[in-house]
């Protein structure tokens, strides 16, 4: 062959490959924009949850017909609500069997306001433990459900590097597809990855509107873009609520705006991803045909986690009724400081 | 209020990797996971896009590559395992809003014999015998190429990309990559003229 090539190859050769702590400032200045910016397709947030994964599920999977439209008066006396655990049951009085979204939104609302508050200062970093399932799209046409164990430290004022740890736990089927054998190799795996710049940071989040009116109307204002416009705005609430420390005047004012979104369905028992047994609320995403629940405590309507269940088959290419979602919040609390998410120089802070 | 302890973070080198069209799809419920891709694909990014424009901007154009990528993942084709032709083919669309500081600096060096774009690395250059000659007459040369044809030949010289994954980033067939490239490495013989434009070895 001729030479040129090699001349242009030795052209500009001296320019060096960048050194590891320059690289890192770039990745903190990238990695500052990722973190709560609009997911591409938040509709395929496909939590993925086999059907039956834990005993006693049955009666939470034949929740598509039980389901009962947004309505003021109940038509009928909903199922009963699954056998809360030990642990659930310490609520506050009497337990109502909630007969709407609407109730349920309304219950969530006023529990908002009964106490059991975290108080971070904004120098401090929000904790949250959470156990989380979603679809794997291998690249090769496998799909399979993978399992993790996950803790974010997230700056309660978005200023300072958070971290998030990601564990990978044992993988699931993709409802009715094989287990493709990489979805083992990384089971123990551990991630440590930098965050910053969360603009849904706690110190932000407590300038949203308290007025239920006032957050539907923020709600639109973050729902911009195509497709179907109840499930965007419900994506919006979801975005509040998710790895989130919302204020009680806030989170109130979330619940009772979400009751305002057209299509809100109550899902009388929901168990989340703990296993733990709930009442859900949800909405139809069609494009990813699934439908779409957020799972309260039965007693205390404190937010447990995040489901979605196969309304469509042919687009979900799951069966209808089996569990695409499913997360569980474990615990959120507050911490002085975040692991140090990078390898080698400090990371810097966000700024 | 506890202080969580310190992890350190060597998972990642032992434990299997997942691949690069994985790690997109994750991305979409996990935005965080994008990091992993930055780590295994900047550094010789960064080199790349620093060949080109120098310094001064490679930080911010390394930078937005990622921002972009990551706003466009979920168009991502995951039968593409590897990331790289997707992120060179960003990355020659925003070097390319700076074609005219990149020609600019090609047509400096060879009128002047002064790269701006190696200026700060230059004490760490070999002293070629005849290198000054050969990039005088290689940057007239690659200022001389359309922006099509310069692409082509430099994901393949220095992104290191087949022809099949220069054709991938850059959206256009193989056969029109390798008349491109067949057609500027003509150019560059000629701007090389009767020089010998090595004491290099040859390439296969």
């Amino acid at each position: 062959m001729t030479n040129e090539m090699a001349a242009l190859r030795e052209f500009r050769s001296e320019v060096p490959e960048p050194s590891e702590v320059r690289l890192r400032v770039v990745e903190a200045r990238m990695v500052a924009h990722l973190h709560g910016a609009p997911a591409p397709r938040r509709a395929v947030r496909r939590i993925a949850w086999r059907v039956g994964l834990a005993a006693g599920l049955a009666g939470a999977v034949t929740v598509g017909v039980v389901t009962i439209r947004h309505q003021p008066s109940a038509p009928a006396a909903p199922p009963p609500l699954a056998q809360p655990s030990g642990a659930a049951t310490s609520g506050t009085g009497p337990r109502i069997q909630p007969v709407s979204a609407a109730q349920v939104l309304d219950l969530a609302a006023q529990a908002a306001q009964g106490g059991g508050e975290i108080t971070p200062r904004a120098d401090q970093f929000i904790v949250y433990e959470s156990i989380t399932m979603y679809t794997a799209d291998v690249g090769d046409g496998s799909r399979y459900l993978y399992r993790t164990k996950r803790t974010a430290w997230l700056s309660a004022d978005g200023t300072r590097t958070g971290s998030v740890r990601i564990e990978y736990l044992q993988p699931q089927a993709y409802p009715g597809w094989p287990i493709p054998p990489q979805a083992k190799q990384e089971v123990g795996r551990v991630d440590l990855l930098p965050v910053c710049g969360s603009p849904n940071n706690y110190v932000r989040l407590r300038t949203l509107p308290t007025d239920p009116q006032r957050m539907f109307a923020y709600l639109q204002s973050q729902a911009s873009g195509g497709g179907d416009r109840n499930h965007r705005l419900w994506e919006a609430a979801g975005d509040l609520l998710r790895e989130n420390y919302l204020p009680p005047a806030q989170r109130a004012a979330l619940y009772r705006a979400i009751n305002l979104i057209p299509g809100v369905v109550l899902v009388p028992q929901a168990r989340d991803a703990a296993g733990r047994a709930g009442v859900a609320v949800g909405i139809v995403d069609r494009q990813a045909g699934v439908r779409d629940e957020i799972v309260f405590a039965p007693d205390t309507y404190r937010y447990l986690g995040e489901r979605a269940f196969v309304v469509d088959a042919a687009t979900a290419k799951a069966p209808v009724g089996s569990q695409l979602a499913g997360t569980a919040e474990l615990s959120v609390t507050v911490a002085d400081s975040a692991p140090v998410a990078t390898s080698g120089p400090k990371g810097p802070d966000c700024r | 209020m506890s202080t969580p302890t310190r992890t350190v973070d060597d998972s990642l080198a032992t434990a299997p990797q997942p691949s690069d069209a994985e790690i997109i799809a994750r991305s979409r419920d996990e935005p965080e996971t994008f990091a992993l891709l930055f780590r295994r694909h900047s550094a010789p990014l960064h080199r790349y896009i620093a060949r080109r424009l120098g310094p001064h901007v490679v930080e911010d154009v390394l930078a937005e590559v990622f921002l972009a990528a990551f706003r466009e993942r979920g168009r991502y084709d995951h039968d593409r395992a590897d990331a790289r032709p997707w992120l060179y083919g960003i990355a020659t669309n925003l070097i390319g809003r700076h074609r005219r500081a990149e020609v600019r600096a090609l047509r400096n060096l060879e009128r002047t014999g002064f790269d701006p774009v190696t200026e700060a690395f230059v004490e760490r250059s070999d002293a070629r015998v005849g290198a000054a000659a050969v990039g005088h007459r290689l940057a007239a040369a690659l200022a001389g190429l359309r922006p099509g044809y310069r692409d082509a030949l430099l994901l393949v010289a220095w992104g290191q990309l087949s022809y099949e994954e220069t054709a991938a980033a850059l959206g256009i067939p193989v056969g029109t990559v390798r008349s491109r490239i067949s057609r500027a490495r003509r150019d560059m013989r000629a701007a090389l003229g009767g020089i010998d434009p090595t004491s290099i070895q040859e390439e296969s």
